[in-house]
């Protein structure tokens, strides 16, 4: 095996398979140069391990957890009912701000948006024609009651009431 | 004497007693990783409370059927790690990127005194400081907490060839490190 394959195993000595280890070992029994990088690796990892052996520890250590269990108090007086924790997930926080965006686009959209135009061709289902009659007749109703409002409505309005018998006597006259 | 996992449990339910026992078990194995990454007691320190608020917020989260609980807390302060890491201005803790710098670190007087664990542990500390911060905290899981390959996948949310490419490249900075300091012939 090549000496640059080798180095790069020596790194990872101790993650190789039982096989690749006794291939290392064999090839650092002949080569002096791989020989002497595996032992420099070995010193650095009997020191980290002497190193590791130290448990790095915080000098107060009852202050310190005195102060997380103070945060986490606070936190708990915070907390909010489980009506609103839900809005915790990042991902669902997400969602609802697309969603929200998307109905204020479509919102917008709808009056920028110019006004329906149905071509009548051969064609057209009668879905679309069907759709088309009826907004005609809403279009006509509602013009109608615009143009004289009904005798009902005009109960409580004097001035109205006397508009429509106006107009009632027009007609006859007519 | 309650386990972790009936501690949690409490916990779960509010009983802050059982948190402040569970935190008291943790606590040192948390603020050791926190402080052979941020190489500062006192970044530790904020370190190790966020991980233990998170751990509180998070508890309905855990799972025992998908990894031990200390896999859990190595993941959650691997995440607070690197997010103080990301937090950190441009530059700022990087002054040990240097091999001239490090070199100025033992005199010839420091290399002929006996050195103990405590301070060899500042010394590869010091020396895990040049390193990226991915790098360095797939080294020190796996280094310096002894951690199996599987283990610092499950942590630091890595796959196994992602975490040897980056042992490889740690080990040989901290070795090339390592030599300079302690002059290994």
């Amino acid at each position: 095996m090549k000496c640059k394959t080798i180095r790069n195993d020596i790194f990872l000595y101790h993650e190789l398979s039982v096989l690749d280890r006794s291939s290392v070992d064999a090839h650092i029994q002949a080569c002096i140069q791989c020989r002497r990088i595996f032992d420099e690796m070995e010193e650095s990892r009997v020191i980290i391990a002497e190193a590791s052996s130290f448990l790095p520890h915080e000098h107060h250590a009852s202050k310190l957890t005195g102060r997380i269990m103070n945060a986490v108090v606070a936190q708990q007086r915070r907390r909010p009912t489980f009506a609103v924790t839900w809005l915790d997930n990042r991902i669902l926080r997400l969602a609802m701000s697309l969603a929200s965006f998307v109905l204020i686009v479509a919102f917008v959209m709808q009056f920028e948006s110019p006004p329906v135009t149905n071509k009548l061709t051969h064609s057209t289902n009668w879905v679309s024609l069907h759709t088309t009659n009826q907004m005609r007749d809403l279009r006509a109703q509602l013009t109608k009651s615009q143009k004289s409002p009904s005798l009902y409505a005009c109960l409580h309005q004097e001035d109205c009431a006397l508009t429509i018998l106006e107009r009632i006597k027009t007609r006859s006259y007519k | 004497m309650p386990t972790s996992l009936d501690l949690i449990h409490s916990a779960t339910r509010g009983d802050t007693q059982a948190f402040r026992a569970l935190v008291e078990q943790n606590q040192r194995m948390v603020y050791a990783v926190a402080f052979r990454f941020v190489r500062n007691a006192e970044d530790a320190e904020d370190i190790t409370q966020e991980v233990f608020i998170r751990v509180w917020r998070n508890l309905h989260s855990y799972r025992p059927e998908q990894g031990q609980l200390s896999t859990w807390l190595y993941r959650i302060t691997t995440n607070c790690c690197l997010d103080f890491e990301r937090s950190l201005p441009r530059n700022a803790g990087k002054g040990f990127r240097d091999l001239n710098t490090i070199q100025q670190w033992r005199t010839q007087d420091d290399a002929d005194r006996h050195v103990d664990s405590e301070e060899f542990n500042s010394w590869v500390i010091m020396a895990a400081q040049t390193l990226p911060p991915k790098q360095r905290m797939v080294f020190i899981l796996r280094d310096m907490e002894g951690l199996t390959p599987e283990e610092v996948g499950g942590a630091i949310g890595m796959s196994a060839g992602q975490i040897k490419s980056n042992l490889f490249h740690a080990r040989q900075k901290i070795s090339t490190v390592l030599k300079i300091v302690f002059q290994i012939k």
